[in-house]
């Protein structure tokens, strides 16, 4: 995992930001009602921050600082709403359902936010540990030339003892797991064999793989579903990679709903009192 | 029947310089009276004949009366013999701006950047405006010129007139670097233009022109410092002594571009491959300055010999050896051995010239050879960007693998600023954690110049940048033959429509050479590198040791 220290400027302007706010707030602590506002507005002040990270990333070629900034800053600002959120909801647990589901989701959208970014840290090196020089788009067709090397293969395995228990064991056990799509999780590796261990033990009901993976016709069998393994590694980390972003985006935009909802109520049922 | 015979000509001659041959008359006349004259006096005939490597590797050009010859600080491949008319050699360098290329490419405003977004994107790349058929054939009369009357440029400048017959070009066709001085048509004018392996060929076959062009060369040879950080501050008076004085070797193969990928790819040690300018422990004769190409500095250890730093052009070697052997008075040796990478032009000034003229002018900052004696890098690292020639990129894309997630973001942001077409590819020789991609170094010996028939692609004289002028490209896909890196790509053009714009005389699709252009006509400059969220994208300039180590650093951990 690597993580760089982040940006001076950005960390003290974050600083700076907070105790400003901090010092604001406890000017207005001894004023419930208006401590809610004014810790409310900040608070929708830094969603939109938050969500001008991704508007950035569409103007690549606006000088307007690096998007690497852009997200140390996006960074920054989500734990300065963290606490900006407490502040608001007065360090209480919500009340009333529509509390509930506001509280809820951002709860969700920070947790899935600050766990994207460990995924983006912790997963690229071994994302690449295993396979080296294969770029992601030609995954798919490696996969097809693994089954067809390996239904090539089988074709030639010579008659013998083991011969009829070796196809037995491919068409069975090696073909299927060739052919299939890795899931969500990739399976524990063998530690001899280096091949996934649900492999190895399916295998062990037609013939010990110490034995199949022992002889010259058989061999290769191995380096196939050693390759295939790894390329499915390699889809399962770039599944999070990637996947992590299908939860943070779709609550942003709930959220963004529910904060609407939010302001209209209070705004239309506040009856001026709080002005 | 006529035409069927001129058709049949010109196919034959694919691989020429020009489709059109040489009249015999013009080679009749370049024979009597112009320098090839001296080439026929000891001429060894060994396969081809004068005439054949005339007739293959010679074109004649025109051009009318102010249009600009050739450029200062242009790189070409070729040289040229005016036959017709007069040519004069700009000598004021006050006036150098008039030749200048006025840069087609000014930076977009904000309102039509964002305007990009909006653009329907083309799986190809499209050109809005109409293009030509001069254009696609290089036909185009469109040829830079000064934008000054001419008669009283030349009453009030200092130029020179060359000679009916004479020869220029040669210093940077023979020696590979930027052109010493731009020329000018003072009237209309002919011109026989030799591309440089045609000269070549010419000098395995005459010893006396061979001398004749080293003359001429000596005598023109100190422009070549003007280019060397340290000399370039002496007096032309100095320059000129040194010069006389200095050795100007050259090592290596002249084609290293084109055996690049053989050369990596062989069994053989690269060491072994690679030719010994000056080997540790020897005697000291003078200071080492690179004009062009690359050297590899190495250390042998213990018996064992590994790389310790690189010289680009421009750099020297043999600073820390003559300033002690000058401290102390006496004899001193060489501290490492130098092996030129691919081809390698270098001078070396002897050390008495050196102490007499050099030494009391160097001042502290002089950029030296990149050495790596804190090993910040390793020396792997530092093998594989010599081993690599990544050495010569000074806008090098490192990727760090740590850090990438292969969002392609920069691919995207790439696109986005160039009509939906990315100018490189996310892939790349690997080391660990690093990957330089497939995308435009813009080199310090950018062998893609040499030898383009327009000047299409070339250096930005303010960035540095290696720039395709996309309607000046012909398509005839030199550069991307040259690249040893396969940074250009050869792409077929559309019109608005959608429709393939084809050659009428080809009768096939019109192609362009496009490549990185460091987004040069964006408010922000390379997009790619704005856009990586993750920081794991760098544009690196090897001619900087420190950033390098501080990229290499950040990776490296």
């Amino acid at each position: 995992m690597t993580i760089r220290q982040p940006k001076p400027l950005i960390l003290l302007g974050l600083i700076l930001v907070f105790f400003v706010i901090q010092n604001y707030l406890d000017i207005k602590s001894g004023e419930l009602v208006s401590l809610a506002y004014e810790s409310g507005w900040l608070l929708l002040g830094s969603f939109i921050i938050l969500a001008l990270y991704g508007m950035r990333k569409k103007f690549p070629f606006l000088p307007i600082g690096k998007t690497s900034s852009w997200l140390q800053l996006h960074l920054g600002i989500g734990l300065l709403s963290g606490y900006l959120f407490l502040v608001h909801s007065g360090f209480a647990w919500p009340q009333g359902s529509f509390e509930v589901a506001l509280y809820f989701i951002y709860l969700l959208l920070m947790g899935s936010g600050f766990i994207g970014w460990f995924i983006m840290r912790w997963l690229p090196k071994p994302m690449r540990a295993d396979v080296e020089n294969l770029h992601p788009s030609r995954i798919p067709f490696r996969r097809s030339e693994i089954l067809e090397e390996a239904d090539a293969l089988v074709l030639k395995v010579e008659e013998g003892a083991l011969s009829e228990r070796i196809i037995m064991g491919y068409t069975e056990v090696i073909r299927p797991f060739l052919n299939a799509r890795p899931g969500l999780l990739h399976s524990k590796r063998h530690n001899e064999l280096e091949i996934p261990t649900p492999i190895v033990q399916k295998l062990a009901l037609y013939l010990p793989p110490s034995i199949l993976f022992s002889t010259e016709s058989s061999r290769p069998f191995h380096k196939l579903i050693r390759e295939k393994s790894d390329l499915d590694r390699m889809i399962v980390h770039q599944r999070w990679i990637r996947g992590w972003l299908f939860l943070h985006v779709p609550l942003t935009a709930v959220l963004f709903i529910l904060i609407a909802l939010h302001i209209f109520l209070v705004l239309g049922f506040s009856s001026g009192g709080a002005s | 029947m006529r035409n069927e015979t001129n058709n049949q000509e010109i196919d034959s001659r694919e691989h020429c310089f020009s489709k059109v041959p040489v009249p015999e008359e013009i080679l009749d006349w370049l024979k009597v009276n112009s320098v090839l004259s001296i080439v026929l006096s000891d001429y060894k005939k060994r396969g081809s004949s004068f005439e054949d490597i005339l007739q293959n590797d010679a074109r004649i050009v025109s051009y009318e009366k102010s249009e600009i010859i050739l450029r200062k600080g242009d790189y070409g491949g070729s040289v040229l013999i005016p036959i017709e008319g007069t040519v004069r050699v700009n000598l004021e360098q006050s006036q150098e701006h008039r030749f200048a290329r006025k840069s087609k490419l000014e930076k977009r405003s904000w309102f039509s950047a964002i305007g990009q977004l909006f653009k329907k994107k083309k799986t190809q790349e499209t050109f809005s405006r109409v293009v030509s058929q001069e254009e696609i054939s290089g036909s185009a009369g469109r040829k830079p010129r000064l934008n000054t009357d001419i008669d009283k440029f030349v009453s009030q400048n200092l130029t020179r007139r060359i000679g009916i017959g004479e020869i220029f070009g040669e210093i940077a066709a023979l020696r590979r670097c930027p052109r010493t001085a731009s020329v000018f048509a003072g009237t209309d004018c002919k011109l026989v233009e030799i591309r440089w392996q045609g000269v070549r060929d010419l000098l395995a076959r005459s010893n006396e022109f061979e001398r004749f062009l080293e003359d001429i060369i000596g005598d023109r040879r100190h422009q070549i410092f003007s280019f060397v950080n340290m000399i370039q501050n002496l007096s032309e008076d100095v320059q000129r002594t040194i010069s006389s004085k200095a050795v100007f070797e050259r090592h290596g193969s002249d084609d290293w571009n084109r055996n690049f990928r053989k050369v990596i790819n062989s069994d053989k040690s690269l060491l072994d491959q690679e030719a010994v300018v000056l080997n540790q422990g020897h005697h000291m004769d003078g200071l080492y300055v690179v004009l062009n190409g690359f050297a590899r500095v190495t250390r042998k250890d213990g018996g064992q010999e590994s790389t310790t730093g690189y010289l680009r052009p421009g750099d020297v070697y043999g600073l820390k050896e003559l300033t002690r052997m000058d401290e102390r008075g006496e004899d001193e040796v060489a501290f490492h051995t130098i092996r030129a990478v691919g081809a390698l032009d270098l001078v070396i000034i002897p050390k008495s010239d050196f102490n007499e003229h050099v030494l009391p002018e160097i001042q502290k900052g002089i950029e030296t050879g990149r050495s790596n004696e804190e090993g910040y890098i390793s020396r792997e690292l530092l093998d594989f960007f010599v081993d690599r020639r990544i050495v010569n990129g000074n806008q090098t894309m490192i990727i760090d693998l740590n850090r990438c997630t292969d969002c392609d973001d920069c691919v995207k942001a790439c696109a986005v600023t160039h009509g939906g077409n990315p100018r490189f590819i996310r892939e790349g020789h690997r080391h660990a954690e690093l990957m330089v991609a497939t995308a435009c170094m813009h080199c310090a010996d950018p062998v893609c110049l040499v030898g383009c028939p327009t000047g299409a692609i070339h250096r930005e004289a303010n960035t540095g940048n290696v720039i395709i002028t996309t309607n000046e490209c012909i398509g005839c896909g030199t550069c991307v033959e040259s690249c040893p890196y396969n940074n250009i790509r050869s792409v077929e053009i559309h019109d608005a429509a959608g429709n393939p714009i084809i050659n009428l005389e080809t009768g096939k699709p019109a192609l362009k050479a496009t490549k990185c252009d460091l987004c040069i006509d964006q408010p922000s400059g390379p997009a790619c590198a704005n856009a990586c969220p993750h920081d794991a994208l760098h544009r690196v300039d090897f001619s900087d040791i420190s950033k390098v180590t501080r990229v290499i650093e950040k990776i490296t951990g």
